[in-house]
């Protein structure tokens, strides 16, 4: 048995590692293909990049490929990720095109070969065109479909269902579909550079050099530059929170290779700092995992505060760190944050100011919620979780009499 | 003679999201009356497996709905003292549930609807049991075995393999009445009610029926 799955014994719940190996035991040998769109930045690569060692320790033959485009085609599916997430968006015969030519091109370079594939969001989705029959296919939908615009989704779904299997993070976004929706909650690694353990002193140091002072209480939010994450409901919420408590505001976030509007709404929000000395935003590069740990870390309240949300893995960070969450009540970050024991789920600015300062405000509640909110995370929300139900769905579709 | 060692497993559940939602009781009731099997045993079961009981307010998915989002505690308090231990097998089970929301909607001569706007959302459960690599062959290794298990073992042979195929017991009572000819043992495990407890409770009241009193702790089948 491999060392790196070993790690996880003393973090995760007792138990589960054994479980596993169990799990694991009759599945040894098959291979294993995980597709998606980006190498680095956004939380399906970072999941992606433990993910993928820890199957080979419990001795499957795992692969990770990613999807080539070039920015045509990355604005396209940006467009596409905004549309199948309910915003207002056209679709034109040129980017059915870019996207069609795009994939079908991937579909000729990658190799393909696996005993199951697994192709992550919309973006590589029409891969599935290359399917060999007797090959599970999987895919695996990690953002809100619960209302998408109905021209994006209706192609979509052309290449949907030609899986075997689509797998959402809740079950509110699965559609109607004619193959079995599956529930599958994400997960974040305890022991990578964004959520391992560390020293006080190297928080202090990193946030220090980030430029931001300790002097007052932080309130975080951690996330890509992206309308839906609404960094400047935050930024209205915090100058509320600011008429009563001194308190400083940090928004952090990076691009993806997969993400072209993330520049416009940094823009934005830089217009809506309008030069406040209280408020920081940090653009990171997308290997910028200890610095974010760092910011969790130092943080007295982490904010969430979506509008749309596949699952919103920043949630979990930061309850692995002991912070208590303000989310906004939607997508998965209601089934993370159990309200009034390790945060509150808000829908409006006011919402979110009155309970970011009742936090600020009462240290040791926040510290009660964290520490609810750190074991909550252990039971429901570690890497190994996801490995286990992986495996358990591969076991299913591996198994003579599949998918009943 | 010699006795026939029995092989502990484990179990984890695949959740099937079936296209079938409630945004209000009639709904509900009419999902009930009408998905397969499994959604009923996974509604009524999984506040076991996933250990839910750290937050969601009743033992059922039904009941806990009808309070969080219909905000309707009649009805809920009415669902959640259901006992599924009191049925004989999960048709029963549905019936009572049906039962019970058909009574309390004519009661009140409407039927409530979901305040929050959040649906109930159907599953189905797929369970993939597999073996731990533990056998036991005695009341002592069984002591140790339970001592040590993972809580879904434990699930496994006190609801998966008892309730789910149709039985109160399940093939763990058999053996220790069978192999062990432990019959007192076996009586009480299989009036042993698991559904009153959460999985750590259920551990710990097993081990006090199977280390007994001192004088039932001989060993009763071969080390």
């Amino acid at each position: 048995m491999g060392k790196a799955l070993d790690m996880y014994r003393e973090i995760a719940s007792p138990g589960t590692v054994d479980m596993i190996e169990r799990l694991a035991d009759p599945l040894r040998g098959r291979s294993l293909l995980h597709v998606n769109s980006t190498r680095v930045g956004g939380g399906v690569a970072e999941i992606l990049d433990r993910l993928v060692g820890l199957f080979a320790d419990v001795g499957l033959k795992p692969r990770w490929e990613v999807l080539k485009g070039n920015e045509d085609f990355f604005n396209v599916t940006k467009a596409f990720h905004n549309a199948l997430q309910g915003q207002n968006q056209l679709l034109t015969d040129d980017m059915r095109e870019t996207y069609t030519s795009c994939v079908r091109a991937n579909g000729d370079e990658l190799d393909l070969e696996a005993d199951a594939v697994v192709i992550h969001d919309p973006q590589p989705a029409g891969l599935v065109e290359r399917r060999q029959p007797e090959i599970p296919w999987i895919w695996r939908c990690h953002i809100d479909l619960s209302r998408p615009h109905r021209d994006f989704w209706k192609f979509l779904r052309s290449y949907i269902i030609q899986y075997d299997v689509a797998l959402f993070s809740l079950a509110k976004f699965a559609r109607r579909l004619p193959l079995p929706q599956l529930l599958l909650l994400p997960a974040i690694d305890p022991l990578s550079d964004k959520n391992i353990e560390l020293p006080e002193e190297e928080v202090r140091d990193r946030v220090t050099k980030m430029g931001v002072p300790l002097d007052r209480p932080i309130v975080l939010q951690v996330s890509r530059f992206d309308r839906f994450k609404d960094p400047v409901g935050v930024i209205q919420a915090f100058r509320l929170v600011r008429r009563d408590v001194a308190c400083r505001l940090v928004l952090a976030g990076g691009t993806a290779d997969d993400d072209p509007e993330s520049a416009a709404v940094l823009e934005e929000v830089q217009e809506a700092v309008q030069g406040d000395p209280d408020i920081l935003v940090l653009v990171l590069p997308p290997t910028a995992h200890r610095d974010i740990n760092a910011l969790q870390r130092a943080a007295s309240v982490v904010i969430q505060k979506s509008t749309r949300e596949g699952f919103g893995l920043t949630v979990t960070e930061a309850m692995w760190k002991g912070k208590p969450v303000v989310g906004g009540q939607v997508g998965g970050i209601t089934n993370q944050i159990l309200y009034g024991r390790t945060g509150y789920l808000v829908n409006s600015v006011e919402g979110a100011a009155f309970r970011l300062r009742t936090l600020i405000e009462n240290p040791a509640l926040a510290a009660q919620m964290g520490r609810e909110g750190k074991e909550h995370v252990r039971r429901n929300f570690l890497i190994t979780r996801n490995l286990r139900d992986y495996l358990a769905l591969l076991s299913w579709l591996w198994a003579p009499r599949a998918k009943g | 003679m010699s006795v026939k060692p029995y092989a502990l497993y484990s179990c984890v559940d695949i959740r099937q999201i079936i296209n079938r939602r409630a945004h209000g009781e009639q709904e509900l009731l009419e999902g009930i009356e009408e998905v397969h099997e499994d959604s009923i045993y996974y509604h009524t079961h999984s506040y076991y497996l996933h250990g839910k009981y750290d937050y969601d307010l009743y033992p059922n998915d039904f009941a806990t709905w009808v309070a969080d989002d219909v905000r309707d505690r009649l009805l809920s308090e009415r669902l959640a003292v259901l006992d599924p231990f009191q049925f004989e097998n999960l048709e029963a089970l549905r019936e009572e549930i049906v039962n019970t929301i058909d009574d309390h909607i004519n009661q009140l001569g409407f039927s409530p609807r979901a305040l929050t706007g959040d649906a109930f959302h159907f599953f189905r459960a797929h369970i993939m049991s597999f073996p731990t690599g533990i056998t036991v062959r005695s009341r002592k290794e069984l002591s140790r075995a339970i001592r040590t298990a993972m809580p879904q073992t434990i699930y496994y042979h006190f609801f998966e393999d008892a309730f789910r195929k149709g039985s109160r017991s399940g093939s763990l009572v058999q053996w220790v009445a069978d192999e062990l000819g432990d019959q007192d043992l076996a009586e009480k495990l299989a009036t042993f009610n698991p559904y009153r407890l959460h999985l750590e409770r259920i551990r710990s009241e097993l081990l006090s029926l199977i280390d007994g009193s001192p004088k039932d702790r001989g060993e009763a089948g071969a080390e």
